[in-house]
């Protein structure tokens, strides 16, 4: 047995779906901005990186709030895995950091950006492939799969990419036409690889992904303070959007990850996606049929549809205060001389 | 409720905790602890009863220290507390269903009163009364900056502690420091980026007159984005006499950090500095740490000083690489 082995064995054993190793050097060559290893740690050789996809349960049932928990619970177990596979590779002489999967570095985009961008780590380590949308996808799990990643100064054998990928891109399309934001690309060049279109509008992505973050506490906040007329306080204070900012702050949820319409349509999964299908309202999501391809010479493009419309309040929580605001204006108008 | 008592012995306790990835432990008696700290700070003041305080340490990852990125070694602080936290759990309830009455002993359990957040500087290694029962349970000894040092691991760990009615033989307190005291050594002084730990002493005096901390400088740099540092900001904010002066204030990237670490950093928020920690010669594990490629440029062998009237004076050079942390953006403003 090889220290290797005996890692990926004990990873694994941890609760590690699967288990991947890059070179610190060779993929360091490849990251064109400041995300590379030595930003955290110089001297490093080798990149470990694990994934843990999400119950499969979490994603058939309906309640969002349920899942946000769960996915923080998957990545919590992530980044245990690392440091548990950090403390057992010092305990044979290495070194090793574990690196924050969720952590974003003001120092390195002025909007935060992860440390080590932790999709392109795994592909590079060959645990799967980064798909239309930049959801990192397993083909076991598809894109329902969390990622942890440790560095260490010892020298272990990179595992090679991927040789196929995983994502069919705009063939496929469930998750660009489904995106509450429209932040996922929905045309292409007609001829070309999903690896050279796969983009994300992060922006866009966040108003659903991160609803209840700093992003819409700026913007409450910058419409409360620029409403015209008197705001009744006890009208502000007693809103939901406080409850749940709360929440989000003290457990995450609605934080970081609060909304899974990408994942649940994800048709990439050996292990999940014929168990999710089997859910009719999750069948229902996009049913058969839905996607409207529209091909000419030169581009491929796909339709917009949107969630369910049941489930748009959901996704759209910086609508809160606008009846207020509006409220208070025409009040001050009809009171102005 | 409780099963009937059965017997416990150190060995077993100290087995259960190492396989839960616990580097130390130590067995004080509650009186010898009780005794030795100020009265709010006493086990007394959280239950009383207790017999014995189990005191536990688990050691920093040397790839954290070698790290140069402050949140990662922020992060990793914080999830060693809880890690600690956890071990403490799981081990009160092991005594429990024994028949022990236990409690858990967290760092990071502040009421703002006795227990404030000053009380866990510096780089929240534990709070003032694990650090105690530490000294008193032999784990270390108290260093020149108020952190407890140990033999294997110098001050690159963090403590956590379990109360219980159960009486185990209790370990002796080490005879020597283990800090090496300002004249001889005072690199945490040197480096502290804060100027909190004492660079004065009378010459030839003993460590323990020497020995303190500005536990509110310390505070700036250890927790950056911490309840004073939150309290700053929001009376920063409601100063502003405009509310295009207050939005550009409440639009500014501390709002961003501050908002990261209490969403994110949980336990962290106690632990953002470890220049003292990382530069302490004392423990196995440094020669291996000075000779990564950060920490081997942290500070000269022979530190710059003055003795002038029968007193020894350091100079303080602040931490040699400078990162671009939150704390040097805020003393370039």
């Amino acid at each position: 047995m090889s220290l290797k082995s005996d890692l990926v064995d004990f990873a694994l054993a941890q609760g590690a779906d699967s288990v991947g190793i890059a070179s610190v050097a060779a993929y360091s060559d490849r990251v064109p901005n400041g995300q590379r290893p030595d930003f955290l740690i110089r001297g490093t050789k080798s990149i470990v990186v694990v994934s843990k996809h999400l119950l499969t349960g979490a994603m058939a049932v309906q309640d969002v709030p349920t899942q946000s928990t769960n996915s923080h619970l998957a990545l919590d177990i992530a980044e245990e895995i690392t440091y548990k596979s950090a403390e057992w590779l010092e305990e044979r002489g290495h070194l090793a950091l574990p690196v924050s999967p969720e952590y974003a570095d003001l120092d390195l985009k002025r909007s935060g950006a992860g440390l080590l961008d932790l999709k392109w780590t795994a592909e590079f380590a060959g645990l799967g492939h980064v798909g239309l949308n930049l959801n990192f996808l397993t083909p076991e799990y598809g894109s329902r799969v969390y990622l942890g990643a440790l560095l260490s100064d010892v020298e272990l054998e990179p595992d090679p990419p991927l040789d196929t990928a995983l994502c069919p891109g705009l063939a496929c399309g469930r998750c660009a036409v489904l995106c509450p934001s429209d932040a996922i690309p929905r045309e292409a060049p007609r001829q070309a690889h999903v690896n050279d279109y796969r983009d994300l509008d992060q922006k866009a992505c966040s108003q659903s992904a991160m609803r209840i973050s700093i992003r819409s506490l700026y913007s409450v906040l910058r419409k409360l303070l620029e409403a015209d007329g008197t705001l009744d306080t006890n009208e502000v204070l007693d809103n939901r959007y406080w409850k749940e900012f709360y929440i989000a702050t003290n457990s995450k949820r609605g934080a970081f990850a609060a909304c899974f319409e990408c994942m649940y349509v994800c048709p990439v999964g050996s292990e999940d996606i014929r168990k999710i299908m089997r859910v009719p309202y999750r069948r229902m999501d996009l049913p058969p049929g839905r996607v409207t391809h529209r091909r000419s010479d030169a581009l491929h493009e796909i339709d917009f549809l949107g969630p369910p419309p049941d489930r748009d309040p959901e996704y759209i929580r910086d609508r809160e205060f606008d009846e207020l605001v509006q409220l208070s204006r025409r009040q001050q108008r009809s009171t102005a001389p | 409720m409780f099963e009937e008592h059965k017997p416990v012995s150190r060995d077993d306790v100290c087995t259960l905790l190492r396989s839960r990835s616990i580097d130390l432990e130590g067995f004080a008696a509650i009186a010898d602890v009780e005794g030795t700290l100020p009265e709010p700070q006493r086990p007394s003041r959280l239950a009383e009863g207790m017999e014995t305080f189990v005191v536990f340490a688990k050691r920093s990852l040397r790839g954290v220290t070698h790290s140069r990125h402050l949140p990662s070694k922020q992060l990793a602080g914080g999830r060693t507390l809880r890690a600690l936290d956890l071990a403490a759990e799981e081990l009160a309830r092991w005594l429990e269903r024994r028949g022990h009455l236990a409690l858990p002993v967290s760092t990071a359990a502040l009421d703002f009163e006795t227990r404030s957040p000053l009380g866990v500087t510096p780089a929240g290694q534990g709070s003032e009364l694990l650090r105690q029962a530490a000294v008193v349970a032999g784990l270390g000894t108290w260093g020149l900056n108020r952190m407890i040092l140990t033999r294997r691991f110098g001050p690159r760990i963090h403590l956590g502690g379990v109360m219980t009615t159960l009486e185990i033989e209790a370990d002796s307190p080490l005879t020597d420091d283990l800090c090496l005291g300002l004249e001889e050594c005072g690199r945490c002084a040197a480096i502290c980026p804060e100027d909190a730990i004492p660079r004065r002493a009378r010459l030839g005096s003993a460590l323990e007159e020497a020995r303190g901390l500005d536990r509110v400088a310390c505070a700036r740099s250890c927790q950056p984005f911490g309840f004073q540092s939150f309290e700053d900001h929001l009376v920063h904010i409601f100063e502003s006499t405009e509310a295009k002066e207050m939005w550009t204030r409440m639009r500014s990237r501390k709002t961003g950090e501050m908002w990261t670490e209490m969403a994110m950093m949980k336990e962290g928020s106690l632990t953002g500095c470890s220049e003292c920690v990382q530069v302490c010669p004392v423990g196995e594990d440094y020669d291996q740490i000075r000779a990564g490629d950060d920490r081997s440029h942290d500070l000269p062998d022979e530190l710059p000083h003055h003795i002038k009237d029968g007193w020894y004076e350091l100079e303080n050079l602040g931490p040699q690489i400078r990162r671009a942390t939150s704390w040097d953006r805020e003393k370039r403003k």
